[in-house]
């Protein structure tokens, strides 16, 4: 987070680092400073996936290669991505450093983050949305210190904005919004601080906590603090983008209390999620006709595997996966319903809809360790 | 009727049968202006449009499709292919 300060404040207040050698050039500090003993195994990746499009664009160019082939090979890359990014998380390689002279090198990083970054820009190249990155931009973008953990902002909406950059920082208006967006996310930051510490010592005041506190914890405590932390880092970084003249999407848009699942995924981590829509979400997965349910449970595994290879994170995606599913059957066939009785589960879903989705919310988070012990 | 009109006209009486309105409001409709057109609904939208059309479009070009604008254009591409 200091990192992203300094970088925000160094640009915002020297004029001169306003170009794109000077974006380069606190780029690459911003990553070395946050990526430390991992900033060869970031750059090694990004580098290996920069050399692949490369390659994919120079054939593109001969008119035998047509624009089917560059997609197939962009799966293809993906599908690479995909495996040696499960491969990382299963094996550890994150955290397997080399020793180099005294120091501890790690020659393979690839957070998830830059995991689903990378796929962004293999799925918009393959697809012809946009065209070979200059090296000079691929590495502003890959180092871009307010989106390095999160949230995503794809090459295409990066590309737009390049060139306003050094215009678009002096507009006050945006300051305004930024500062509005600082003081959100500062007290968000607090409040979820606060509430992870009191979790921490409600935890470590006994092993054996009452079933009563490890619900409050379960179903107030651990969420608001998760999302109230992630929330206000996030509002961190979109107040702190517009110093270098960048707009980021926004991430968390008051996910708790929404009517149904649909909702709640609409609201949350917007950023990543709209990725997982639009990628897996729209998607065939090699079927003559899409089905929306193999389609919305490929959309939660991928989000469960995203966060964790394990039994946990499955689980929690599956959990969501089936939620979703239930909630789609319901939505498609509510129109065969009489409208009295369309008119009554309405008026129900009003009320007990937002107190549903988020206990069920919950339970996706708080019960998947119960039911991985009751499967052992 | 030249051919690109008959596709938007094919376009906007499908949207209006699958969102439950008249074919004059659809052109100003879109993803997410529409109770009817959610990320749900609109993988829906887009498996009509195909079937009315036998076509498919390609995956990359599904999440592109938020307007009947968009829907018209992709239509007369992948018909043209």
């Amino acid at each position: 987070m200091i990192v992203c300060i300094l970088a925000g404040a160094l640009v915002g207040l020297l004029p001169v680092l306003r170009s794109t050698a000077g974006l380069l050039l606190v780029s690459i500090l911003s990553a070395v400073g946050i990526y430390r003993f991992a900033f060869i195994g970031y750059v090694l990746v990004n580098l290996s996936a920069y050399i692949f499009i490369t390659g994919l664009a120079w054939l593109s160019m001969r008119s035998a290669f047509v624009q089917r082939n560059r997609w197939r090979a962009s799966c293809a890359a993906m599908l690479a991505l995909l495996l040696v990014f499960l491969a990382g998380r299963y094996y550890q390689l994150e955290t397997r450093g080399v020793a180099v002279k005294g120091l501890n090198l790690f020659f393979f990083s690839l957070n998830m983050w830059a995991f689903l970054r990378l796929i962004t820009l293999l799925w918009e190249f393959g697809s012809g949305r946009i065209e070979r990155p200059s090296l000079r931009s691929f590495m502003i973008w890959v180092g871009l210190p307010f989106t390095l953990i999160g949230p995503i902002l794809r090459y295409s909406q990066f590309e737009k904005q390049l060139p306003l950059i050094s215009t678009q920082a002096d507009e006050p208006a945006r300051y305004r919004q930024s500062l509005r967006r600082f003081l959100v996310g500062f007290v968000q930051l607090s409040v979820g601080m606060l509430l992870t510490g009191f979790q921490f010592a409600l935890v470590e005041s006994g092993n054996g906590l009452p079933r009563w506190e490890k619900l409050v914890i379960g179903f107030s405590v651990a969420p608001w603090s998760f999302y109230l932390l992630w929330a206000g880092y996030f509002n961190f970084m979109e107040s702190l983008a517009p110093f270098w003249g960048i707009t980021l999407p926004p991430s968390f848009n008051r996910p708790f209390g929404r009517r149904n699942l649909s909702e709640f995924w609409a609201n949350w981590n917007m950023t990543a999620t709209s990725v997982f829509r639009d990628y897996f979400f729209y998607n065939r997965w090699g079927l003559q006709k899409a089905n929306l349910y193999v389609n919305t449970l490929m959309v939660f595994l991928m989000v469960g595997l995203w966060h964790g290879l394990n039994g946990y994170w499955i689980l929690f995606g599956l959990m969501h996966g089936i939620g979703f599913c239930a909630y789609l059957w319901y939505s498609r066939n509510r129109s065969r319903l009489t409208l009295w009785r369309q008119n009554l589960i309405d008026s129900q879903f009003r009320y007990t809809g937002p107190i549903a989705t988020y206990l069920y919310v919950c339970s996706c988070w708080f019960l998947p360790p119960t039911i991985l012990k009751l499967i052992r | 009727m030249t051919e690109n009109n008959q596709i938007k006209q094919r376009v906007e009486e499908t949207l209006a049968r699958v969102l439950g309105v008249s074919p004059n409001e659809v052109s100003a409709l879109g993803m997410g202006l529409h109770p009817r057109w959610d990320s749900m609904g609109h993988m829906e939208l887009i498996m009509q449009i195909e079937k009315e059309f036998g076509l498919r479009f390609p995956t990359y070009e599904i999440a592109e499709l938020v307007n009947p604008a968009a829907i018209v254009k992709a239509v007369e591409r992948v018909n043209h292919k």
